[in-house]
């Protein structure tokens, strides 16, 4: 046994157990850092810098370049990458923007959570419409007033390949049925 | 006087890293089986690390015969500043939310020499605490060994603390291969 590992083992004999930690965990207050705005804003600060960084390496595009697509100073550009400015969503469009990204600000209940995916890992990529069994082709939506809106149906018609969104015929009298292509 | 002075320390010096040597022995000794295994987040850190929360990763607590020294050391964290810790936890949740390991170096870094090039250190930004961990089947696990309080810019001792979680991550390595062969 080399002497790096006896060392290890001396030095775990000397701290408590783990049912001695759990113990005087329950005597501290542990800080509930989920009901403190603060700390989930800085989270969300570096998830956006950390997405950015990561779309810079994808792009390869440094901080020059980056600014340059900005239209703002390599400065500018390090202070958000520092986390030293502060962030509107109108700072992260132009970021996700300029760098060719898509972006999603959602507020949900703890049992959800919110994923970013490669469509390609659920196989998805560009047969989206091919793994529900369905063509890209067409699909009709019924203009609904908004006050109605609970009361609406939507389902897909596999059999025809068209993606229906459908209200009961006595609740949308009057109203235009609007055409959208999905394939063009 | 100054040599004789070193003279002095010499023997005493030989004699510290005989009776060092002598405990490592016994503590090695005195454990034969060790017992690694993973801990879930117990259910008094929820308020730091949520099960579900913008969770890529999920995070466990190397246990090494009934000793967690990753939970050992949060707690120590925990009853000395309590701000450093929230920052610590901060770059904790962010790491679990991600996919790969974080990018920016205030906010994690990897080892630097070969053997702790598996280490991943998590900072406190503009902080003294450091987590170590390492991932575990990528994109599922990330295993918390040690931890380490930055007091200075002593690189010796925050290198050892480096070595420690790579030594217990190949601990951990072996144990996983030994329980995937017997399977």
């Amino acid at each position: 046994m080399n002497t790096m590992k006896m060392e290890l083992m001396e030095w775990l004999e000397n701290m408590p157990s783990t049912k001695e930690v759990l113990a005087e965990l329950e005597q501290i207050d542990v800080p509930d850092l989920d009901h403190d705005p603060e700390f989930v804003a800085d989270i969300l600060k570096g998830m956006a810098t950390e997405d950015i960084l990561r779309a810079m390496e994808e792009e390869g595009v440094n901080r020059s370049g980056l600014a340059e697509r900005l239209g703002k100073s390599r400065q500018y550009v390090g202070r958000v990458l520092n986390e030293n400015a502060n962030f509107s969503l109108e700072r992260l469009a132009g970021f996700a923007c300029a760098l060719d990204r898509m972006i999603s600000v959602r507020i949900h209940r703890k049992d959800e959570m919110v994923l970013v995916r490669s469509l390609a890992d659920h196989g998805l990529g560009d047969d989206l419409f091919r793994a529900c069994d369905m063509e890209p082709v067409r699909a009709t939506v019924r203009h609904v007033p908004p006050r109605q809106q609970p009361d609406f149906h939507s389902q897909i018609d596999y059999e025809s390949n068209w993606l229906c969104a459908e209200q009961p015929e006595e609740k949308h009298d009057g109203h235009p049925h609007q055409k959208f292509d999905l394939a063009s | 006087m100054k040599r004789s002075k070193i003279r002095a320390a010499k023997p005493k010096k030989a004699s510290a890293a005989k009776s060092r040597q002598g405990r490592c022995k016994a503590a090695v000794a005195s454990r034969p089986n060790l017992k690694i295994q993973l801990l879930d987040v117990p259910q008094e850190l929820r308020q730091l690390i949520p099960e579900v929360s913008e969770t890529e990763h999920k995070l466990y607590f190397l246990e090494i015969d009934g000793t967690s020294p990753a939970l050992v050391g949060l707690l120590d964290i925990l009853s000395k500043d309590k701000a450093d810790l929230e920052k610590l936890m901060r770059n904790v949740r962010l790491q679990l939310g991600l996919r790969s390991a974080i990018r920016a170096e205030a906010k994690a870094r990897w080892g630097g020499r070969e053997s702790q090039r598996k280490i991943l250190e998590i900072k406190a930004t503009r902080g003294s605490s450091r987590l170590f961990v390492f991932f575990s089947e990528p994109g599922r696990m990330i295993v918390a060994t040690n931890t380490y309080w930055k007091a200075s810019n002593n690189k010796t001792k925050q290198n050892h603390a480096f070595d420690t979680a790579a030594k217990l991550r190949e601990m951990y390595l072996s144990e996983h291969t030994k329980r995937s062969k017997a399977k």
